[in-house]
């Protein structure tokens, strides 16, 4: 099959750090009817999410591809063990281009600006759990997973098992996480991330309260 | 220094302009090859870069362009958009600024396909503006159409076209019915302190414009105009004057099997001929790769423009996509050891990359112009080197 090129021609774009909340954001966003936004991570040449370090080169595509005037970029990073640092690190992202977007200066505040052709821009960061915690996706998916509790004995045995001294909060849950879609996919017990999120049988509901802060802040970004 | 040349083919590319005249045979007007061209010495940008560089561009009321403002070009500029957005339009204005000389316009026609043999005028109104009426935008021949630049050696050039107010009746005795009000056509260029203004006039029958004025040194090629004529008079010069080596370098590390390069009498014709592996014989480059053939046009015309201009149109065509990269390393490196500022135009999104992983390491050389037809007009975006290059890795659709 031919390899498309993407297109740019949406107003709003949401910019992750890897192809998991990339398809978890996908699906969030159609099943709140929220439209206008399209969602991507910075890539590199073989196609693979740069993580946190590819925030810019996003906005660096977008800026040369747009086929429509974008009014608003949402980065959505995770907060790792170093929540405000990682918010720093992502908002400068905004300012690499050196097309005037405006820097947010706090998580979850939505900064408005004029771009370098004087249009309206609007800029936020969103940090993954919503409490600018430690964690990350996996923190947040794990608190929407109902199913678990039917597994929580067998999986905390198994994580205290494996336990390593030292292990950061968002790797604990990434092992945690791994453990339950293990266990919940006796088919393909390695099911990746990204298509356990967008496979019919993930066991949480995209309308679980624990996403609302997600959907309620791109539903409010918009100019 | 000045030197007036009446060599025809010696002003394939840059000159003065003296006299244009398209003869009228009976009732049908003639083009005749009588132009003489004054050739001042190239300039040789020194200050700034070291090189000549547009730096701004300017349209209004021309072509597809209602009005347009090119601020910040750059050493490697690269025009996209889709077929009829205004592309070559762009690169045919630059050129149509670069002489004093209204020839270039028929020129530029020919590049479209027109006028490929006898320009052929009706004796009426409607015949002779036809010529020039889609160098306005929309037609629209009331108002000026205005080009201009700023370059780091001359400072401004402006170049205004517009038909004059004042209208002449011409009556040709032998069939008054073709009657006519004629509207003189005016060429207007300012260069510095110097200013040219070229009408082009109906006399005797003929079109007759006169003037002249510092060229300047840009060179264009279409994919039409490949001139085995000019290459061969470009591959002399160079050749004496000890300079052909590099060019043939050039088209040896892209075309190893061509073993050398020379200028060969074939059917009466001064031709570029070459000698190819596993032969005893010259063959007429014409005869070879139609990609060798625009590879030698683009490499000679570089070395024969230093501190010059060259805009290609549809660059990619001819090549072979996997000599993209190469070639594109060879252009750039041409224009470099030329001192070259390049335009050049691109459907391809594959000759895009390799512009961009060539150019890698130096983006504020590089810049790409998004053209855009919508609502009667044309646009073009402008967009920094890096960002491209971050949107060709990450394969996103820069061409629009």
């Amino acid at each position: 099959m031919p390899r498309y090129k993407e297109v740019y021609d949406h107003p709003y774009h949401i910019i992750v750090e890897g192809s998991d909340e990339r398809e978890l954001l996908k699906r969030l966003l159609i099943s709140r009817q929220i439209d206008e936004y399209q969602v991507g991570c910075g890539q590199g040449e073989d196609d693979r999410c740069l993580g946190r370090s590819g925030f810019y080169k996003r906005i660096e595509a977008i800026l040369a591809s747009t086929t429509v005037d974008v009014k608003g970029y949402i980065i959505v990073a995770d907060c790792d063990d170093d929540p405000l640092n990682r918010f720093k690190d992502a908002a400068e992202h905004f300012e690499k281009p050196k097309a005037g977007l405006p820097r947010p200066k706090t998580a979850f505040t939505k900064t408005t600006g004029k771009d370098q052709n004087g249009k309206e821009v609007r800029t936020a960061v969103i940090m993954i759990p919503e409490s600018l915690t430690d964690g990350g996706l996996e923190t947040l998916l794990l608190s929407c997973c109902k199913e678990i509790k039917d597994y929580e004995k067998c999986i905390d045995d198994f994580c205290t098992c494996v336990q390593r001294p030292g292990r950061r909060k968002l790797d604990d849950d990434k092992v945690r996480l791994r453990a339950f879609i293990a266990a919940t996919h006796k088919d393909d017990p390695s099911l990746a991330l990204s298509s356990w999120v967008t496979s019919n049988h993930r066991p949480f509901d995209l309308k679980h309260p624990t996403l609302n802060f997600l959907a309620d802040f791109f539903s409010a970004f918009k100019l | 220094m000045s030197l007036e040349l009446r060599v025809t083919f010696l002003a394939e590319e840059v000159g003065g302009f003296d006299t244009c005249v398209l003869a009228r045979n009976e009732d049908r007007a003639v083009v005749r090859s009588s132009q003489s061209f004054v050739l001042d010495d190239q300039p040789q940008a020194v200050e700034n870069d070291g090189y000549l560089m547009i730096q701004r561009f300017h349209a209004q009321n021309f072509r597809c362009f209602d009005s347009l403002q090119l601020d910040g070009l750059r050493r490697f500029n690269f025009v996209v958009g889709e077929s009829g957005s205004g592309k070559s339009a762009l690169l045919e204005s630059i050129f149509l600024l670069s002489a004093a000389n209204p020839e270039l316009y028929f020129r530029i026609r020919r590049t479209r396909g027109f006028g490929e043999g006898n320009l052929e005028l009706q004796a009426n109104k409607e015949s002779f503006t036809s010529l020039f009426r889609f160098l306005f935008h929309n037609g629209d021949i009331s108002s000026i159409a205005r080009l201009s630049l700023h370059d780091n050696y001359h400072g401004n050039r402006k170049l205004d076209i517009y038909f004059e107010g004042q209208q002449s009746l011409t009556i040709p005795l032998n069939k008054p019915e073709n009657a006519f009000v004629f509207l003189p056509l005016s060429f207007k260029w300012d260069v510095g302190n110097l200013v040219k203004e070229i009408t082009l006039e109906l006399k005797d029958g003929s079109i007759k414009g006169t003037g002249s004025v510092l060229p300047h040194p840009v060179h264009f090629i279409s994919p039409r105009n490949v001139s085995s004529r000019y290459d061969a008079f470009l591959f002399s010069s160079l050749s004496r004057s000890m300079k052909i080596q590099k060019v043939i370098e050039v088209i040896q590390r892209i075309y190893p099997y061509v073993l050398s390069l020379s200028l060969e009498i074939i059917g009466g014709e001064t031709l570029i001929g070459a000698q190819i592996e596993g032969t005893d014989e010259k063959f007429p480059i014409n005869d070879l790769s139609g990609g060798l053939n625009k590879l030698i046009s683009i490499a000679l015309a570089i070395a024969s423009n230093p501190s010059g201009i060259i805009l290609i149109d549809e660059i990619e065509n001819g090549f072979y996509y996997k000599n993209y990269r190469e070639v594109m390393n060879s252009v750039i490196a041409l224009c470099e050891e030329y001192s070259v500022q390049l335009f050049a135009s691109t459907h391809s999104a594959e000759f895009l990359t390799s512009a961009a992983e060539a150019l890698e390491t130096r983006t504020k050389d590089f810049l790409l112009l998004r053209t855009k037809y919508a609502q009667n007009k044309s646009e073009v975006t402008r967009i920094e080197g890096r960002w491209s290059l971050s949107a060709i890795e990450q394969n996103a659709e820069v061409r629009g």
